[in-house]
């Protein structure tokens, strides 16, 4: 009980909040902040890099919105973060799903789905073009012609229908083993009494586990949902190694679309209008998210718990 | 490429006078669409290794490359397998075969505010030594230098030498240093698009012309 009033104590003193808080907010003010407020601020501006910018007000907006590569470019993302949101998060929680059934070797296992997370992403999409490859053969060829099915067989990055799903599908599958060690943090820390309450009263597995199991690890599908949202969102590694966007526009992310125009061709007013367009939509995709899952009933216990405090505030 | 353009149209391309599908730009667009055929299936999406091991392995005809893929193609040379030869000309060209830009290197720049005595003696000691260094090891100089005496160079590195010496007293830029750098980026995306099939001539183009217009200098 005293260890919790020192504690309780600490959290009430602001200077101890500030002390604690003040390093990580001046890193996140240079490393985040600052470059938003930059980008912002060119995307105003006409400037190919060299000399003084020249303030255009609004017009590299107006050009964004005229733009048919910016649309394909937003159409292709949203397409590579169906993909790689769907692969991640429902492979990420079956496997630990089945990693609860698991007695042995957890931890082992764990470790090896684990290991495409801390590989380099160069190296993964090394992987991935030897095994989309033509020439020579590569992995997945050689598999649809064992199949019998060679006339599936293409030249996955180079072909304008497959590519793009070529290039989500490598982002997707890096990060299953992630996604699987959270939910399976989440889910091993749920309280046994209350699902073995419900087997007692002759519930079945599926429904212990839709009723029960996943409601209770709402807060981190939301979590691992912003994460892998705005992740996808700003997806650029993987498919700019791939194929850089191309063959044409085929591939074309948000971010590579962004750094060409600003890199390739020089227009960095452009490439950071696009830069904030970036960061807009997954403000808002975040903003919806919380919003789908905040239900009446949190809102509700919000509500009470704001009463509350204004009502201890009164008091004091 | 090179082939169909001349000087003129690639100025007046530039400078939104001509279109991209004048009677000349239509040649080199045509060019580029037959040419698609001669490519091998996912040519797209091929990198320097896959490309290098293709023509090594004798999977591809023709292997576009510069001179510092000498060491790699030394075996099959002094086999016999493997040669090079120089780009064909065109009837009516301005140049001649040994007339072509050699690009030497990546341009460097200097500050005149920082440029101090340090700075200038790593200049001078580089220009001094670079090239005989990195002639001694069988490769292309992009500075002038006499060739080390103390190192037996191949009949391949003395031949491509000899060509590099012997390069005409004209040459043209090559036709993309004159286009802007947005122009130039969406040529590179869409070229693969119209040699594969996967774009018309004519929305190449539109694309071509929309981006010279929206580029040009005010």
């Amino acid at each position: 009980m005293k260890g919790m009033d020192i504690n309780m104590g600490i959290i009430q003193n602001k200077k101890a909040y500030a002390v604690f808080l003040l390093p990580a907010l001046i890193f996140y003010i240079f490393a985040v902040f600052y470059p938003i407020e930059e980008s912002i601020r060119l995307s105003f501006m006409k400037w190919n890099g060299i000399g003084a910018p020249k303030f255009v007000g609004l017009e590299n907006y107006a050009a964004m919105f005229k733009d048919k590569v910016f649309y394909t470019a937003l159409i292709n993302n949203l397409v590579y973060l169906v993909i790689v949101v769907v692969i991640q998060l429902s492979v990420g929680l079956l496997f630990a799903i089945l990693l609860t059934y698991m007695k042995k070797r957890v931890t082992l296992v764990k470790t090896l789905y684990y290991i495409p997370c801390i590989v380099t992403t160069v190296a993964i999409a090394q992987l991935f073009r030897s095994i989309y490859s033509t020439e020579p053969l590569g992995l997945l060829n050689q598999f649809l012609a064992g199949v019998g099915l060679e006339h599936v067989a293409t030249s996955w990055l180079a072909n304008v229908k497959t590519v793009l799903a070529a290039v989500s599908v490598p982002e997707g599958w890096r990060f299953i083993g992630m996604y699987m060690v959270i939910f399976y943090a989440a889910l091993v820390s749920l309280d046994p009494s209350v699902y073995e309450a419900a087997k007692i009263d002759g519930a079945s597995e599926l429904q212990i586990l839709f009723k029960i199991k996943i409601p209770l690890i709402k807060e981190i599908l939301l979590l691992t949902l912003t994460m892998c949202l705005t992740g996808a969102l700003r997806g650029f590694d993987i498919p700019f190694l791939l194929t850089a966007g191309g063959p044409g526009n085929a591939s074309e992310m948000m971010s590579t679309y962004m750094y060409k125009k600003a890199f390739s061709s020089n227009q960095y007013g452009y490439g950071s209008a696009l830069a904030v367009f970036i960061i807009i939509e997954s403000i808002i995709v975040v903003y919806l998210l919380r919003k789908a899952f905040t239900t009446r009933e949190d809102r509700e216990i919000k509500q009470m718990e704001k009463a509350q405090r204004k009502q201890r505030r009164r008091v004091k | 490429m090179i082939l169909s353009f001349n000087q003129f149209y690639i100025i007046d391309l530039r400078d939104g006078k001509e279109s991209m599908g004048s009677e000349t730009g239509m040649k080199a667009v045509n060019f580029l669409k037959d040419m698609g055929q001669y490519f091998n299936d996912g040519f797209a999406a091929t990198d320097y290794a896959t490309a290098q091991n293709m023509f090594m392995e004798g999977k591809s005809a023709m292997y576009y490359i510069g001179d510092w893929e000498i060491v790699a193609m030394q075996d099959l040379y002094d086999q016999g397998k493997i040669d090079y030869f120089y780009l064909p000309t065109a009837e009516g060209a301005k140049t001649g075969a040994n007339e072509f830009c050699v690009n030497s290197g990546i341009g460097m720049a200097f500050n005149a505010e920082t440029f101090d005595e340090k700075t200038k003696d790593f200049a001078l000691y580089i220009i001094d030594n670079y090239a005989k260094l990195f002639a001694e090891k069988q490769q292309m100089s992009p500075i002038k230098t006499e060739l080390p005496q103390d190192v037996e160079f191949s009949d391949l590195y003395l031949r491509i030498r000899e060509d590099m010496e012997g390069t005409g007293e004209h040459f043209l830029k090559p036709w993309d240093t004159y286009l802007d750098a947005d122009t130039n980026t969406i040529m590179q995306d869409n070229m693969l698009l119209l040699a594969s099939g996967d774009m018309s001539a004519d929305e190449f183009v539109k694309l071509v012309d929309d981006s010279i217009a929206a580029n040009k200098k005010d």
